[in-house]
């Protein structure tokens, strides 16, 4: 998946991979992509890193207690090229609405279908269940 | 077992002499073959280069409201049996690994390797009591020359070649007056090796020996021995440059491996400027679900 989403055509992104040497894993070696699951949550940590970027976040449950969830993305180059790596962009302490592919572990992880900004901006780098960015009851 | 290692060492080492007499040979020797061209008349093979067309410059994402990866219609492809949503990727990462393996060109080791690289490819993203099976890559080693590719950017001047890759932020800097490699240094363990290169007409020939054996060559478990030696040819042609890569590995390869040419495209975009890589940071190892999904 690295430099996968550089301007969006897959066709030419999966020529790429096809011929790419770098170590690799599908998506759902770890993700279960048939389900998607979307939480709010604070914002609390990026980190800018190969092959794949991961953002977590604080999320607040129905009984007042947080825990954390970790998404990752697409890579770095992928990001950038999206105009996502500009450090103005995601903001710490921010709370957004995060659509995922939950991890099969169980574990507190996913893999990124969307983000969608505190002001309603709606950024889609995966495949989320809304996927022109209506949030239900957002 | 240690005698024939060492034999077989011995034999490596004089191979790859051999090939370092070779390729040197051309400046000693014109009479069989073409002398080495003056710098000033070498093609130039500065610039960045890429396998595609240049990307359009990123847009600002902190202007509009929506920023969208993926166009769904085009995606008709990926949605195999009605497939939705992140279910699309199955067919997607699935067809790329086929393709990949699908290849023509395959390394061919000696006999009594092929239980280990199967191994080697099998339990690749397994970790955990199989991790010394791991490729390299998940434990944060560099990939190294060959894994790394073609430079992203070359630098030329003189009898002096500067390889620049994006990837994890890799230089190699290359001699190219056709000298023997180091008597000593061409003995250390480095991921990239030690390079010479030599022009050869219009192709500019590279080997490098002097390498760690901790790196692999591809993801299907090849992995391959310190007595490595790399040979890449590099052609330009107007705006295209070919890149050839020859792996010989007398200790593992019943013979040299060369690999599908690669064509790489001049960045013509005015302002093209090579980016800075972010840190390597792998996570996955012994985490995944189902390691044998590959893709």
């Amino acid at each position: 998946m690295r430099k996968s989403l550089i301007g969006g055509a897959a066709l030419a992104l999966s020529a790429l991979l096809a011929t790419s040497a770098v170590a690799h894993h599908a998506v759902q070696a770890q993700f279960d992509v048939t389900k998607n699951v979307i939480f709010k949550g604070k914002l609390i940590k990026v980190d800018w890193q190969n092959p794949h970027a991961w953002f977590h976040f604080e999320v607040t449950k129905a009984d007042g207690t947080t825990e954390t969830w970790s998404t990752e993305t697409v890579g770095p180059n992928g990001l950038r090229r999206l105009g996502l790596s500009d450090r103005r962009l995601f903001q710490i302490g921010e709370t957004y609405t995060v659509d995922i592919c939950p991890d099969r572990s169980g574990a507190k992880l996913g893999f990124t279908n969307a983000f969608t900004f505190p002001d309603g901006k709606f950024i889609k780098v995966g495949f989320p269940e809304n996927p022109n960015g209506e949030v239900p009851g957002n | 077992m240690n005698e024939s290692l060492k034999g077989l060492k011995m034999a490596g080492i004089a191979a790859a002499m051999l090939v370092s007499a070779t390729a040197s040979g051309f400046a000693q020797a014109p009479a069989a073959a073409p002398a080495a061209a003056p710098a000033a008349a070498r093609p130039n093979l500065s610039g960045i280069w890429m396998p595609g067309a240049p990307p359009p410059p990123p847009k600002s994402a902190l202007c509009g409201q929506k920023v969208d990866a993926f166009d769904n219609d085009k995606q008709e492809r990926f949605a195999a049996n009605d497939a939705k949503g992140g279910a699309k990727w199955i067919t997607f990462e699935q067809d790329c690994g086929v393709q990949h393996r699908g290849r023509v060109s395959k390394p061919e080791y000696k006999p009594q390797y092929w239980e280990e690289v199967r191994k080697a490819d099998y339990y690749a993203n397994a970790g955990g009591e199989f991790e010394k099976y791991a490729d390299p890559q998940w434990k944060n080693i560099p990939l190294g020359v060959p894994r790394l590719g073609p430079p992203n950017q070359i630098v030329q001047t003189g009898d002096q070649m500067f390889f620049l890759h994006e990837n994890q932020n890799q230089f190699r800097s290359i001699p190219t007056d056709c000298r023997e490699h180091d008597p000593v240094l061409k003995y250390d363990q480095t991921v990239n090796g030690l390079s010479v290169g030599c022009w050869e007409g219009d192709t500019l020939t590279v080997t490098s020996m002097g390498f760690t054996d901790q790196t692999w060559l591809d993801w299907p478990g090849y992995f391959h021995s310190n007595e490595m030696v790399v040979i890449e040819k590099f052609k330009r042609n107007g705006d295209q440059l070919t890149y050839d890569v020859t792996i010989e590995d007398p200790v593992m390869f019943l013979r040299p491996w060369k690999n599908e040419t690669i064509r790489l495209n001049v960045n013509k975009t005015p302002g093209a400027q090579l980016m800075q890589d972010v840190p390597y940071i792998d996570r996955s190892l012994g985490k995944l679900s189902d390691p044998n999904y590959r893709g």
